[in-house]
This record gives structure tokens, C-alpha cells and sequence, in this order.
């Protein structure tokens, strides 16, 4: 192993160690939302140290080579005044970040269901064809035919080899389409967007969000996200509006469970997807009877179908609301419903441990 | 001076009579209960945990009424009503829901307490809430009777009035 590799570990193992040290302030903070790539997520190191040369003791002796005369110096710009921060941005992958978060909040592995029955069409270079684009040409195999065509025409010779392809010996690369079981699930989010779900509230669903997302997409080869507001009705809408929206009406939380529903009936087979419904409130519902409404959603439609269903409760300035003691009432010895309070930003952590700790 | 509407006459007998009906109903009570009494417009409601000639300890204050139109009603209250502390603002207004929630201004709250006023197309409850580490518990309060009848007369009242 070259040294440079070894320093490269070296150091990866440094910035994953500092994550995780600190992995509860980026939970907490959101800071990581919006640094998130297709594959990797920037990450900003506070202490880290930089590896620097250090020097030894003075030594007797002097060295000089040869040098040129420089050129003038040029106009700098002038110093700032204020300290400088040593913020050090490293990129680490989605995978590598999901298998920290793994590791620190001891998340079992999900154990998909359903992927026997869910295939994908994969393109593989297995095969060898006689005629294809130059570029997929097989050198190797092309040789070697032409090797056998001149030994059996008896115009190779040992003493001089010379091998020379003719158009018929040309073969190449050629792809199969094989059927692969692949694993998929679709996440929902449902967001209460009332009056009383105020802007740090969304935040922290927000924050919430990208974790759940981040351990799923590690989990999963494909993650379809759906996203559904509401106050007193409900509809879907992307993934921006979902955490800019805010209304005033009063909470329906049935609206969202039956949207929820259709989008499921509609696009994702049961026996193809694994489906997590994420439901985020503060648990003011509007009446009694709509919360009645909603357990028999869950009970008679929503919890036979889906892998998991979450439900996180915020509390706001006002408290916490009724709607997680109704559904704890209701579904307490039910495996396949996870509940979290989140009382503020620092019990993100614990939060997310508690919906994804099943291992569903 | 300008002789007095009729209406206004009216709302001003109503109120009376509530205030009266109400003390006759309190006088009346021994140990904690739940006084009503009728009037046009609806029910008025008090669960009560004390009371005495001056003053009256209550969990929760119903009040009949006809309201149809929520904006307004959200709107309106807050200015008011005084007979509570602290100033209150919507939090939910839902006219497809024949509803609205306010609640005492975070800003208001002390000792992280705060009241609640839910208003449904058939009258008001009021109720004051404690939160202890992040639960929100239903608390009891004393007013006097006369903050009583003011807080009831001021959600009685018509919003048109305004």
C-alpha cells in the first residue's frame, strides 16, 4: 500500500470519527440539509487539525542553490480585520453518512419485503457478437479468433508471429437483459401545515426528513418520496412546498390519510414496494371524531399495507397535542406503528431512533 | 342624547339576565358543579370548582351562540375579550370547519399557561391550559363575578355589533 493511501484512510477515518462525535449538533442544527448531493453531502469540520510540517532543532550548516531574480512585488489587496474561522468542508458519501448514523444510534438493518416479486430489467456485458460499434470491440477475443483462423489456414508461423485480425474475426462486447429481484420503497410524508404548526416546528420536520430519507436510500436501491400537506384538506405537493407551506385552517388529519391511501392504491403495488408512511404534527386534531376516522384508516387500510407507519409529534410553544396519546391508546401492541414526541431541535436524535429502530 | 336602539336595549336586558341568572345559579351551588343557564342565543355553561359572593373558580366556561362567520369571529375576539389575562390571537381559523382556535399570545403566557378558546358555530369554550414538560394539562381558574359575567357577556355578543 502506497503511503498516500495510507494517509487517505488515515484521514477518512479522522472525519468519520469527527461526524460521529458530533453527529447530534448536525442532527439538531439541519446543518447538513441543503449540502446534500446526488451521492455525497459536504460536511463542515469545526476541529479538525490540518497535518503541517513540523520543524526540528536548529542544526549547524547552510545550503544555497541557484535562484533568478524575482519580479516586482505586485498591489495585494488589504487585510480583513475580523479573526478567520477554520472551517474545513469534507465530502462524504451518502452511504458512508447513512452507515455513521448506523453505527451511533444502532440502527438494525431494514429487512425489505416484497422483493422476490419486484424485478428490474438490468443491461449486462456478458455476451460477444460478431458485429457491434467499434468501440465496444473485444480486443482480446478478436485476436484470438484471428490466431485460430490463420493456424487452421496453416499461415500462422512460431517462428514469426505475427497475428493480423481481418474484418470477420472482429467480435464484440454485447449486452443481456437480465431480470434482477430489485428492492424499492416509497416513502409519504404527511405534514400538518395548520395554524398552530409554526416555522421551528417545520424545521424540525424538515431536519427529520433528511435523516429518514438518508437511511432509506441506504437501504433501499430505489426510494420513491411523495409528499402530502394539510390542515383541513389535504394534497400533494413537491418537495419545496412541503417545507415552505403554511396555513391557517385547522387540522384534518383524516385528509391526509386518505390522500395518502389513494396515492398508494394508485402507483405502488404491496407486493412490489415497501412503504413507509411519515406522518409529522402537533397533534391538535380538530375533533374527536375525525381522530376516530383516522384509527380506522390506519387499521383497516393503512397498517395491513405498509412496512411501518411513523407519526412524530412537535410540540409547539402550546405544548404537545392529544393525537399520539389516541394513537398510543390504539395501536400500542401494533409492531408496524412507530411513535416519537420531539419536544425541540436537540431530540431530533433520539427521535429518529425511535421511528427507524425497528428495523422495518 | 340619542335614545338607545332597541336592539341594543334588548342585548343589554339579555346580558342582565344572564349575570342574575348566573349568581342565583352560583348562590345556589354547593361544592364544585356545573351551572347553566338559558337565554336566547344559547346555553351558557361553567363548570365550577368553587365559589363564594365575591369570586368563582371554574375548569371550563361553555357559551351558546349563533356564529357563523369565523374570519370575523377571529378577528373580533381578541380585542374583545378582557376578562382574561394576557391577549389572545387565532391560531386556527377553519370556516369549512365551522370553527376557530385562539390562544393567549406566546408572548402573554406566564409560567407557561395559557387559554384556549375554541369557537364552533354553536357557542365558545374557554378552558386554561398548564404545560409541565411538554404535556399539556387542563388548569383551573378564579375570577371574580364579575369577570364572569363580562367574560361571557363578551363572547355572547353578536360580532356584527362591532
Amino acid at each position: 500500500m502506497l503511503n498516500i493511501d495510507r494517509d487517505l484512510g488515515r484521514f477518512k477515518r479522522i472525519v468519520k470519527g469527527q461526524v460521529r462525535k458530533d453527529l447530534r449538533k448536525y442532527m439538531s442544527s439541519g446543518e447538513l440539509i441543503g449540502r446534500k448531493g446526488k451521492e455525497t453531502v459536504s460536511i463542515p469540520l469545526h476541529k479538525i487539525g490540518i497535518p503541517r510540517l513540523r520543524f526540528g532543532e536548529n542544526k549547524e550548516g547552510m545550503g544555497q542553490g541557484e535562484g533568478e531574480e524575482g519580479s516586482d512585488p505586485g498591489q495585494g489587496q488589504k487585510a480583513g480585520e475580523a479573526e478567520g474561522e477554520h472551517l474545513l468542508e469534507v465530502e462524504i458519501t451518502v452511504q458512508e453518512l447513512a452507515e455513521i448514523m448506523a453505527e451511533e444510534l444502532e440502527l438494525p438493518r431494514i429487512e425489505p419485503k416484497g422483493t422476490q416479486s419486484a424485478k428490474t430489467a438490468k443491461h449486462k456485458y456478458k455476451g460477444i457478437a460478431t458485429e457491434g460499434p467499434e468501440s465496444l470491440r473485444h480486443n482480446q477475443r478478436t485476436f484470438k479468433r484471428a490466431l485460430k483462423r490463420q493456424i487452421s489456414a496453416g499461415t500462422f508461423s512460431p517462428k514469426r508471429p505475427v497475428v493480423i485480425p481481418i474484418k470477420a474475426d472482429r467480435r464484440y462486447r454485447s449486452f443481456v437483459v437480465e431480470q434482477e429481484p430489485r428492492s424499492s420503497a416509497v416513502i409519504v410524508y404527511m405534514m400538518d401545515v395548520s395554524g398552530s404548526m409554526g416555522k421551528e416546528q417545520k424545521e424540525i420536520v424538515r431536519s427529520q426528513a433528511f435523516w429518514i430519507d438518508t437511511w432509506l436510500r441506504h437501504n433501499y436501491d430505489n426510494v420513491d418520496a411523495r409528499f402530502v400537506i394539510h390542515d383541513a384538506a389535504a394534497r400533494e405537493v413537491d418537495r419545496d412546498t412541503f417545507f415552505r407551506t403554511r396555513e391557517s385552517g385547522g387540522t384534518l388529519i383524516s385528509s391526509a390519510y386518505k390522500l395518502c391511501m389513494e396515492i398508494l392504491k394508485k402507483d405502488y403495488p404491496v407486493d412490489d414496494w415497501n412503504i413507509y408512511p411519515f406522518h409529522f404534527s402537533d397533534g391538535d386534531n380538530w375533533s374527536q371524531s375525525d381522530t376516530r376516522t383516522c384509527m380506522k384508516l390506519l387499521k383497516d387500510e393503512m397498517l395491513p399495507i405498509v412496512n411501518q407507519f411513523s407519526y412524530a409529534q412537535v410540540d409547539s410553544q402550546y405544548g404537545s397535542g392529544q393525537f399520539i396519546k389516541d394513537l398510543k391508546e390504539n395501536f400500542a401492541d401494533h409492531e408496524e406503528v412507530a411513535l416519537s414526541r420531539v419536544a425541540n431541535r436537540d431530540a431530533i436524535l433520539d427521535s429518529i431512533r425511535e421511528l427507524l429502530g425497528r428495523g422495518k | 342624547m340619542e335614545p338607545k336602539s332597541p336592539a341594543k336595549t334588548g342585548l343589554q336586558e339579555s346580558s342582565t339576565k344572564v349575570s342574575n341568572d348566573l349568581d342565583k345559579a352560583l348562590d345556589a351551588l354547593e361544592g364544585p358543579g356545573v351551572i347553566e343557564v338559558r337565554e336566547v342565543g344559547g346555553k351558557t355553561r361553567v363548570e365550577v370548582v368553587e365559589s363564594d359572593r365575591l369570586g368563582v373558580r371554574v375548569r371550563g366556561v361553555h357559551v351558546g351562540h349563533n356564529a357563523r362567520d369565523m374570519r370575523r369571529v377571529a378577528e373580533v375576539l381578541p380585542d374583545r375579550i378582557h376578562a382574561l389575562p394576557g391577549k389572545l390571537m387565532p391560531v386556527e381559523v377553519a370556516p369549512i370547519l365551522g370553527g376557530a382556535t385562539l390562544r393567549t399570545r406566546p408572548e402573554d403566557m406566564r409560567r407557561e399557561r395559557f387559554f384556549e378558546v375554541k369557537v364552533r358555530e354553536d357557542g365558545t369554550d374557554i378552558r386554561r391550559y398548564q404545560i409541565s414538560a411538554g404535556e399539556r394539562k387542563s388548569k383551573e381558574w378564579t375570577l371574580t363575578r364579575e369577570q364572569l359575567h363580562d367574560l361571557v357577556d363578551e363572547v355572547r355578543r353578536p360580532i356584527d355589533d362591532e
